[in-house]
Formats: structure tokens, C-alpha cells, sequence
């Protein structure tokens, strides 16, 4: 009976419910969205931190034996008239692990800018370097490589080994240069990130307590008729608590259900759309978003409690 | 006219006091919503973009032929900031480098000479640069910005040594008290750092390696992609206008090449392309954001204006039933919602500056200002809103009067 009075009330208050409905489950998708906008950064940044390469040179002993990375052998050797290093590696590989470096042109063989610069060699353009017949690719780096012509073969006795590692310090006290000169900044950035998400959430949930709150304030005068027919037939003061109580627990239940499939949504738009990225799943979201609502809507049930409280029947029955 | 409108607009707002502060709470706290995530998601985007851009991601190194090899010297350092420099603005921090190998402890070690935390004045201003404003990096034994004894050595993070370090250089020994620890997490672990005149003085030796610099990015597009891959040769006018006056790593490198012909300008790809990549993601989610803020913001003040008009139904009854017309309850609404709306904007501005400084002081530790054209937007959205809402509701104002008054 409790639920058919409930549906009943809400059915005849659609019209002012739709809109404070369409309030909260967009503050709550705002608020959802935010949490896992934060969540979802961590995935975004690490999956960008790929683009920084190569994290670990390792430099083997004689004779030792590296199974992975890619091993890069380096000799000089003469180019025309300059002397210049040359390396030997898995040029494929060693682009696909530097997914940052810049190759300009279709050539076989990587000639670094400085060294391009310095002995005037263009992209496309023909090269022989010890033996080695191709076309010249310019690669800008930024790294040492820019100074070496790199060729495609197989390093026997590699000079280096290039590794990209989530766990460089693995290689500390090796014969090792581990580069994580931007590690500091990530972790500065995704703590930003995470406080500033956080206060974006609490200020959107603080936001729909408020409006959800003044909303119920608004319209809660305008129940007391409702009120007081319902106590001149005989209902006591707590049974229309409880049908209020009721009535606004099943639009919190609504609207959360509601808010957190939207935050779903958005979350989803947002950072697949503009990060290109998955986002990730938040049970943080989850209960921010069924608190919030719970908490807004018991405080304004509360609103149309006090409301009913302060008026006589009678009073109730005339709108006063 | 006016005057009575507002007369009655005051007095309905007396008269129904809870019910209009509620009002304007609403319009208010929506309000201040928009205008504070706005400010902070503006404001967050280049502080986040200044986070990251706290460590080199250019080297400039003398230009070297088969021929020559050019000199760079520290005036060129200054000239990043002199106003020859289009995109000066966005160089943060430059640093002059120069190499030696030394000795200490008996074994070999990298020696590198350079400004600790130098002033510079150039063009009338004055600037610290230097190795140890590079804010990246993270520093042990005192604070960025901190004095540092020009007699002093700082030392890479993997360089084992006490309070001073006995350093053999071109075969002068020397004591120097260690000043601070430099941890980078790339090559400059390795090295003993000297101030670049004590440096000279040891070395005899007067020119540059490298100059390290770290500048402030644009995330890159297809232009700039262009730039990258083909030159600008290729570019039309207004291309190649679009391209230097956009602040993208490759465009930044064109005019510190302008600005410095002796120099060959390496843009560190392993850290721009992060830095690139982390910005473009961050960007994107704070203008969906935005808009997501912008919506909530405006519903919750349609709403509260539809509750608002919907509960003064009855009043509207009976001043229809005295002979007011459509037109005069519609202005009667408007005046009310209007006067809600003023005194809302003013609470909004008062509520968003408090919550963006103390957001903003927490989270970057630095204080954002709202900005000025957003407050105004912002005090506008109510105004805008209102007289939508209203448009809407104005349909309701053809209701019969008896039932209205029933």
C-alpha cells in the first residue's frame, strides 16, 4: 500500500519532480564522472609515458649475455671524409620502442640530425657507409643517437642494450643509466590531478545537497494541503513522515541508479573521446554517488517534514 | 511602471521570504558551481602544463660542420629572454653548460660547469636561471630558490661524497663544500656540478657545450606535425603565421634558432612527446568537463525557477482574477526571479572566489584569481537562464483562474 500511494504521489507531482530529478542525476553524474575522470588519469599518463622510450641503457661486461632489449653495437668508422660512430642494431625495433623519435623520410638507414647536418646529407638521398648501400633517413631523437648512422643487422657484440622496463630500478648498481628524468613530474601531475578531481566532486556533491535542499524549500509549502487531508482522514504525523521518508528514498534510489549510469556514460565520453583512453572503474564513484543522493534527498525529506510539523490541520487544509 | 514592479517584486520577496532565499540560494550555489570548476579547470590546464615543464626538454649545442664548429658563450643563454626572442615568455628556465673530466677519490669523474641560481638581467628585467631552477629536479639540501655558495659544488644523485669533495681538474686540486644533491633521473647523476666561473677558472676553459632549456609547450596537431616531418618550406603565409605564433615544441626550436644562428636546437623528443601527449589528455577532459559543469548549473536553475513559479501559482490566480494580465503577471515573475537572480550573483561571486582560492592554494599551492570575463558570463547565466526558464513556464500563465484559485 505504502509503494502504490508513493507511485501515486510521484505520478501526480511529475511535473515538478522531472526537473529537480534532471538536477540531482546531472550534479551526481558530475560527481561520478569526476572520480573517475580521476581514476581514469593514471591509465592516461602511464599509457603517454610510453612515448618517453627506452628507460634503461645497459652496458654489458665482456662476454655477457643480454636477452632482451634491443642490443645496439657501435664502431667508428669513416663517412666520405668525417669520421662518425656507426651502429648496428634492430632499427624496427628500436623505433618501435622509441615510439617519440622522428624519422623523416623512407631510407634504410638512419643518419642522426647532427650528423646529417654536419656532413650535409638530405633525406632519401643514397649512402654508403662501410659497405652498406641504401637510402638516408634523417632521425631526430633528442638523445645521443642523433650523433650515430644506424644500420639494420644483428649486433653480435653489442656496445649497449636498450630497455624499456616498468621497473628500472631492477638495474641499479648494474652497469646501468636508468632515465626516469620525468617519473617526479608524472607523480606531480597525477597527484594534481587526483586532489583536484576530488574537490571537483565534493563541490559538485556539495552543490546538489544545496539545490536539491532549496528545491524541497521551494515546493514544500505547497504540500501542506496534501498533508493535511491525508491527517483530517486519520493518517497520524509519523505515518506521512514515513510516506515522505518513502517517497523521497525511492527518487534518491532513481536518481542514483540514474546518476551513476550517466557518470558511466560521461565518464566514458570524456575520456574516450578526448583522452582516447578506457576509462577506469571506480567504486569510489559508486558510493559517492548513492551517498550524495541519499543524503540529498533524506534532508529534503526532512525540509517537507519540519514543513508539515510547524502547521495545524487546519491551517493544512486552507494552504496557509 | 518599473518602479511598481519593483515595489511589488520586493514585497512578494518579503512576504515569501523562505520560499525566494531559497530561490536565490539555488540560482547562487549553481552559479558559483560554474564559476568555480570553470576557473579551475582554466587555471589547472597551464599549471599542469607548468608541473610537467619543469626540466629540460631542449638542448642547444654549437652548430658543427665538416668545417667549423661555432661557439656559444652565456650571453646567448641571456639572449632566450631578451625580447629578440618571439616566444621568450615561454622559455622558464635556461642553463649554460660546460664539460671537463675530473678527478675524486682517485677515480674518474664527469665535471660539468654551470649557473647554480644566477641573475640575469636582460632588456631591463632580471631573471634567475640556472641548473637549480630546473623544479623537475628534485633537490636535497635546501630548497628551490635557496642561496647557494658560488664556492660550492652540487652533485649528482649517484655521485657518493660528504659534506665537500676533494675534485682534481686539469690538474688544480681543490676542496669544495657540497651545497646540495641533485637527484634528475638522466645523465646528470653522474656529474659534479661547479659554478661556471669557477669552472673557467680551473679549466682555462671559456665556451659552452650545451645549454640546457626547458619551455613551456603546445600540445602538437597537424601543423606543427607538418612542420616536424616536412619543414616549413612547403607552408603558405598564414600556415606558417599560424605555426610560429603557436607556442609547439618545433616552433619554439625555429626562433631560438633565430635568436641564436651559432647553436643547433635539439628538442628532447622522449620529453616533449610526454609532456605533449599528457597536456593534449588533460585539455580535453577539463573543456568536457566544463561543459558537463555548464549543464548542471543551468538545469539546477531551471529547475529551481519552475519550482519557484509552480508554488506562486496561487497569487498569480488571484492578481489574474483582480484584471492583471498575462503580460503583467509574466513581468511580475520576471521582476522576482530577476531580483533573485542579483542578489545570487552577488553571493556566487563572493562563494567561487573563496572556494577557488582555497582550492587552488591546495592543490597547486598557488592562489587562482577568477576570471573576469567568466564572472561576468557567470552573473550573466542566471539573468540568461531566467528569462528562458520563464519563456517556458509562460504557458503556464493560461491556466484557468478558478482552478488556479481552487
Amino acid at each position: 500500500m505504502l509503494f502504490r500511494v508513493v507511485s501515486a504521489s510521484i505520478r501526480h507531482r511529475l511535473g515538478l519532480y522531472v526537473p529537480m530529478l534532471i538536477t540531482i542525476i546531472i550534479s551526481l553524474a558530475l560527481l561520478g564522472a569526476a572520480e573517475i575522470v580521476g581514476v581514469s588519469f593514471k591509465g592516461i599518463v602511464n599509457r603517454e609515458m610510453e612515448k618517453y622510450g627506452a628507460n634503461v641503457i645497459l652496458i654489458p661486461e665482456k662476454g655477457e649475455v643480454v636477452n632482451e632489449g634491443v642490443p645496439v653495437q657501435v664502431r667508428n668508422t669513416r663517412l666520405g671524409d668525417a669520421e662518425v660512430n656507426l651502429a648496428m642494431a634492430n632499427t624496427g625495433a628500436l623505433l618501435a620502442m622509441n615510439p617519440g623519435w622522428l624519422v623523416k623520410g623512407e631510407g634504410d638507414v638512419l643518419v642522426g640530425s647532427s650528423v646529417a647536418a654536419q656532413l650535409g646529407l638530405t633525406r632519401d638521398s643514397p649512402i654508403e657507409i662501410d659497405g652498406i648501400q641504401g637510402k638516408v633517413a634523417i632521425l631526430e631523437s633528442g638523445t645521443e643517437f642523433d650523433a650515430f648512422v644506424i644500420v639494420n643487422g644483428e649486433a653480435a657484440q653489442p656496445s649497449m642494450v636498450l630497455l624499456k622496463t616498468a621497473d628500472p630500478a631492477q638495474y641499479k648498481g648494474k652497469n646501468a643509466i636508468i632515465l626516469e628524468e620525468i617519473t617526479r613530474a608524472k607523480y606531480g601531475f597525477l597527484e594534481s590531478i587526483r586532489r583536484l578531481m576530488l574537490y571537483v566532486a565534493l563541490i559538485s556533491a556539495l552543490s546538489a545537497i544545496a539545490v536539491i535542499i532549496n528545491l524541497a524549500r521551494i515546493d514544500a509549502g505547497e504540500r501542506q494541503k496534501e498533508f493535511g487531508i491525508l491527517g483530517a482522514l486519520g493518517a497520524l504525523p509519523s505515518t506521512i513522515a514515513r510516506f515522505i521518508l518513502a517517497e523521497f528514498l525511492l527518487l534518491s534510489g532513481f536518481s542514483a541508479v540514474l546518476g551513476l549510469v550517466f557518470s558511466m556514460a560521461l565518464s566514458w565520453a570524456l575520456v574516450a573521446l578526448t583522452a582516447k583512453a578506457w576509462p577506469a572503474l571506480s567504486f569510489g564513484a559508486v558510493w559517492y554517488v548513492f551517498g550524495t543522493a541519499l543524503a540529498s534527498f533524506v534532508l529534503a525529506s526532512s525540509i517537507y517534514i519540519m514543513e508539515f510539523r510547524r502547521h495545524s490541520i487546519v491551517e493544512e487544509i486552507r494552504g496557509e | 511602471m518599473i518602479g511598481f514592479l519593483f515595489r511589488t517584486a520586493i514585497k512578494s520577496a518579503f512576504i515569501q521570504k523562505y520560499r525566494f532565499v531559497s530561490l536565490a540560494v539555488t540560482i547562487a550555489v549553481a552559479s558559483a558551481l560554474l564559476i568555480t570548476l570553470a576557473t579551475l579547470y582554466l587555471n589547472a590546464e597551464s599549471q599542469l602544463a607548468l608541473g610537467l615543464s619543469g626540466i629540460p626538454n631542449m638542448v642547444l649545442e654549437p652548430q658543427k660542420s665538416v668545417v667549423a664548429t661555432s661557439r656559444l658563450t652565456t650571453d646567448d643563454v641571456a639572449a632566450l629572454k631578451s625580447r629578440k626572442h618571439f616566444w621568450r615568455n615561454n622559455i622558464l628556465n635556461a642553463a649554460p653548460v660546460a664539460f671537463a673530466e675530473g678527478q675524486f677519490d682517485g677515480k674518474p669523474v664527469k665535471v660539468a660547469g654551470t649557473w647554480f641560481d644566477k641573475q640575469v638581467s636582460v632588456d631591463g628585467e632580471s631573471y634567475n636561471l640556472g641548473l637549480l631552477r630546473f623544479k623537475g629536479w628534485e633537490q636535497k639540501g635546501g630548497p628551490i630558490g635557496g642561496p647557494v655558495d658560488r664556492n660550492a659544488v652540487v652533485i649528482g644523485a649517484n655521485v657518493a661524497a660528504g659534506d665537500s669533495v676533494r675534485l682534481t681538474v686539469n690538474g688544480t686540486q681543490r676542496v669544495f663544500p657540497v651545497a646540495r644533491t641533485l637527484k634528475t633521473g638522466s645523465y646528470w647523476d653522474d656529474y659534479v656540478f661547479l659554478d661556471l666561473d669557477n669552472f673557467r677558472e680551473l679549466t682555462g676553459k671559456d665556451a659552452l657545450d650545451q645549454v640546457l632549456v626547458g619551455a613551456l609547450i603546445k600540445p602538437k596537431d597537424k601543423l606543427a606535425t607538418r612542420a616536424e616531418l616536412y619543414g616549413t618550406e612547403g607552408f603558405t603565409e598564414a600556415e606558417f603565421q599560424a605555426w610560429y605564433c603557436s607556442p609547439y615544441a618545433s616552433a619554439i626550436a625555429y626562433t631560438i634558432k633565430e635568436t641564436v644562428p651559432p647553436a643547433e636546437v635539439k628538442v628532447l623528443r622522449r620529453v616533449t612527446e610526454v609532456q605533449e601527449g599528457i597536456i593534449q589528455a588533460s585539455s580535453g577532459v577539463f573543456m568536457a568537463l566544463f561543459v558537463l559543469t555548464l549543464i548542471t548549473a543551468v538545469t539546477a536553475i531551471f529547475a529551481g525557477e519552475k519550482m519557484y513559479a509552480s508554488a506562486k501559482m496561487r497569487e498569480l490566480g488571484i492578481m489574474a482574477a483582480i484584471g492583471a494580465s498575462r503580460q503583467r503577471l509574466f513581468l511580475q515573475l520576471v521582476t522576482e526571479v530577476g531580483l533573485a537572480s542579483l542578489v545570487a550573483a552577488a553571493v556566487a561571486y563572493l562563494l567561487s572566489w573563496g572556494l577557488v582560492r582555497s582550492v587552488s592554494l591546495s592543490v597547486f599551492t598557488i592562489g587562482f584569481q577568477a576570471n573576469g570575463i567568466l564572472i561576468a558570463a557567470s552573473a550573466l547565466t542566471p539573468f540568461l537562464v531566467s528569462l528562458v526558464a520563464l519563456l517556458f513556464l509562460r504557458k503556464g500563465l493560461n491556466k484557468n483562474v478558478v482552478e488556479v484559485l481552487r
